[in-house]
C-alpha cells in the first residue's frame, strides 16, 4: 500500500459510519471495508484472499464506550 | 522547514452526553523481517510505550522477551512483555520510520482494545506533537535535533 492508498484507507475509516460493524475488526482495501471480523487474523486472512497482494488498512469500527487510558 | 506530519481526528459518535468525541488515531505500519500489518492507533501522552496485542505480535513473528510490570489508570492493566518491531508513520506527504524500537506486547487481556496504543517511546522525542482538537488536526513537527 503506497502512502496515497493508505491516506485514502485512512480517510475512509474516518468518514465512516461503522455502528453496523461496532466493536468488529475491519480490513479496508481501496476504500472499501474487503472484511470484517472477531480477529485480526481472520480479516487479515479473508482481505488477501478477495484482494490478493494488497495491503489491507486494519482498524477496529469504534463503540460507544468512552475510552480511559 | 521542518519536516511535519499531519491528520484529522477520528470522531466517534456517542451515546453518552456528549454529541461526539474525537479521538487522535492514526495509520501506523508495523513490520519485522518481511512481514507487516497497517493498523490505525491512538496516540496516548499518558503511556510510556508503544503496546500492541499479542494477536499483532504473532502475525509479526516478533519474539516475546521478558515480563514488565504494568500499571494503567484503573490499576493493573494485564500481562505484558517486551518485544522489538520497526514503524513506519505516513501522511500524504512525508514518511518517518523508526526502526528496532522497543514495544510492549499485551499477552493477557486488552481484548478489548479498539486501536494500538502509540505511547511517548520513541515518537514523542523525534517530533513535538500538537493536539489540535478545535482545528480537527494532530500535528507531528520533527525536533530540530534529529
Amino acid at each position: 500500500m503506497d502512502a496515497k492508498g493508505l491516506m485514502e484507507n485512512h480517510e475512509f475509516f474516518l468518514k465512516s459510519d461503522l455502528g453496523s460493524l461496532s466493536g468488529k475488526w475491519i480490513a479496508i482495501v481501496d476504500k472499501e471495508i474487503a472484511a470484517s471480523g472477531d480477529s485480526i487474523s481472520e480479516v487479515v486472512k479473508e482481505s488477501e484472499k478477495k484482494y490478493p497482494g494488497k495491503k489491507p488498512l486494519i482498524a477496529r469500527a469504534p463503540t460507544s464506550k468512552a475510552l480511559i487510558l | 522547514m521542518l519536516m511535519k506530519l499531519s491528520f484529522k481526528y477520528k470522531e466517534i459518535p456517542s451515546k453518552e452526553k456528549l454529541s461526539s468525541i474525537k479521538r487522535p488515531i492514526i495509520p501506523v505500519m508495523f513490520s519485522h523481517d518481511d512481514k507487516s500489518i497497517t493498523l490505525e492507533a491512538i496516540i496516548d501522552s499518558g503511556s510510556d510505550f508503544i503496546l500492541i496485542t499479542k494477536e499483532v505480535a504473532d502475525i509479526l513473528g516478533l519474539s516475546l522477551g521478558k515480563e514488565i510490570s504494568t500499571v494503567g489508570i484503573a490499576g493493573t492493566l494485564g500481562k505484558t512483555v517486551q518485544s522489538h518491531v520497526n514503524l513506519t508513520i505516513t501522511d500524504d506527504k512525508n514518511t518517518e520510520r523508526f526502526n528496532s524500537v522497543m514495544i510492549e506486547v499485551m499477552v493477557e487481556g486488552g481484548e478489548e482494545l479498539e486501536e494500538m496504543i502509540m505511547g511517548r517511546i520513541p515518537i514523542f522525542s523525534e517530533f513535538d506533537i500538537n493536539f489540535r482538537e478545535n482545528s480537527n488536526r494532530i500535528e507531528f513537527i520533527k525536533t530540530k535535533r534529529h
